[in-house]
């Protein structure tokens, strides 16, 4: 059980970033979360059950299309395995 | 956070309205509302989007930007009221619109560049009304197995309301349409989600012939009433049966060119499909993809609701079927997961790119389980099939409704 205190921590954060709860534990969570939400809702992202190769284009055609910042290598790695990983068809929240 | 997001945000919704106005929305009075926590959000507001100002039951799949379908049995007018209409926004919407201000260019290949405003369109050209057919060409791309990328529509980014305006056509051609445009291109006043002044969220445009259809209108009333924000207030085109997003809401341009048009959403794989079948999951070049025009055969079954139980054998089932520049010849109903089929009764469209209704009376002979399904057949010949035409962008899903229905 968690503690008193971890739990209103824990409520602190969701209140502040309460669409940060629609986003499964994992690495790469939080890189998702700031990357994604910046423009749009997460629910845009969670709704969806993508396949790792559908991801991978879609990051493609946000940085193309739709205005989002090229990633550096590492990081888009890791926003990549977290995608095809916790919001995938075999995995979605 | 863009200040229009707070005023369609559900939280300051309720904030901004308070517990005790809350009850206008549920029709009856909250006895407690007083004891109501700031920013509390009362069960019965949770379960659905009918927090969208202005929409009732509608489902949000997303808020940023807001995208909010209907189920399908919300559907059941013959004409859609304002209320149960879809939104699908690409952008951020704009804010505090004007309507005496509101300027439309029409401008580009034309040889007189036009500037009107909403009274300029009411006085100078016929106004009329029509109920207008559009339908996102996304919707039902949430069955797509692989699953396609973009807002997971079901069954209800569709939707049959009674518009009024003035035809593009009048429009286009007092403006003197020059012999070289080929395609029209359309501008909004909705910004770009990622800020950037320099994008455009949404930016479609129609072949010359297909925007001289008469029925499509510059609208500025949907049921007789001003635009709701959400779909396009003030001044939208309404292009029915091509996908919805030829349908530019917060319309201030068109401009005619003598390309296709090559703004956002009109390149790349963007409301287009193969131009050849392909295999569920199959990798398709860019090149190889076309541009939607007509959507295709549909039908939506709008009663009973789905899951329901029914204690009688005899049941009414009834919906809507429509086809993108033609119309409905006929409908057919199982009830025997498509063994046997039943003609339904169908109805002539009110006018040329609206829908049709249908209806049959259904004999579930015992107790059990049933699937009902609607097949609907155009003008051309051409059925709904059963199983979806996959293609990479989970476009076109026309595979025929299934409800389910217990009698016990």
């Amino acid at each position: 059980m968690l503690s008193a205190s971890l739990t209103s921590n824990l409520i602190a954060q969701e209140e502040e970033e309460p669409e940060m709860a629609l986003l499964p534990l994992g690495e790469g969570r939080e890189e998702v979360f700031y990357l994604c939400s910046a423009c749009h809702s997460i629910k845009t992202v969670v709704q969806q059950k993508l396949s790792r190769e559908v991801w991978d284009e879609t990051l493609d055609y946000m940085v193309s299309e739709q205005g989002m910042p090229e990633l550096d290598e590492e990081d888009r790695l890791k926003i990549l395995n977290y995608l095809g990983t916790h919001v995938s068809p075999e995995n979605s929240p | 956070m863009a200040k229009n997001e707070h005023s369609w945000n559900r939280r300051n919704f309720l904030m901004r309205t308070g517990g005790a106005s809350a009850g206008l929305i549920f029709g009856m009075a909250i006895p407690f509302a007083r004891n109501m926590p700031a920013s509390f959000v009362p069960i019965a507001l949770a379960q659905d989007a009918s927090n969208i100002p202005g929409k009732v039951g509608l489902t949000e799949l997303n808020d940023r930007p807001l995208n909010a379908e209907t189920p399908a049995h919300l559907l059941d007018d013959t004409i859609t009221p304002t209320n149960r209409h879809f939104i699908r926004n690409n952008g951020n919407p704009p804010e505090d619109v004007d309507l005496n201000s509101w300027r439309l260019t029409i401008d580009g290949l034309v040889e007189n560049i036009l500037s009107l405003s909403i009274d300029d369109l009411k006085n100078q050209f016929d106004v009329v009304s029509y109920d207008l057919l559009v339908e996102c060409g996304g919707n039902g791309r949430a069955f797509f197995d692989p699953p396609a990328r973009g807002n997971q529509w079901t069954y209800g980014a569709v939707a049959c309301s009674n518009w009024t305006g003035v035809r593009l056509s009048d429009v286009l051609k007092a403006a003197g349409v020059k012999p070289e445009a080929i395609y029209t291109a359309h501008e909004s006043a909705d910004t770009h989600l990622s800020g950037n002044p320099d994008l455009q969220p949404l930016s479609r445009g129609l072949p010359i012939d297909k925007a001289m259809d008469p029925y499509n209108l510059i609208a500025f009333e949907q049921n007789g009433e001003a635009l709701h924000p959400m779909n396009g207030a003030p001044l939208r085109l309404v292009v029915p049966g091509w996908p919805g997003s030829c349908s530019q809401k917060w319309l201030n341009r068109i401009f005619l060119r003598d390309q296709v048009h090559d703004g956002a959403k009109m390149t790349g794989t963007s409301y287009r499909v193969p131009s050849y079948k392909v295999s569920p999951g199959e990798k398709v070049a860019t090149e190889d993809f076309q541009i939607i025009e007509a959507m295709p055969v549909k039908s939506l079954i709008t009663h009973p609701e789905t899951m329901k139980s029914v204690s009688e054998s005899m049941l009414e089932v009834r919906g809507h079927a429509w086809a993108g520049d033609t119309s409905i010849k006929s409908v057919d109903v199982s009830h025997d997961f498509g063994a046997t089929w039943q003609k339904a009764e169908l109805t002539s469209p009110n006018n040329a790119h609206a829908w049709q209704r249908w209806s049959a009376q259904i004999n579930l002979p015992e107790k059990g389980y049933y699937e009902i399904w609607a097949k609907a057949t155009d003008t051309n010949g051409i059925s709904q099939p059963f199983a979806i035409d996959w293609n990479p962008k989970g476009y076109l899903n026309n595979s025929l409704h299934r409800i389910a229905v217990k009698r016990v």
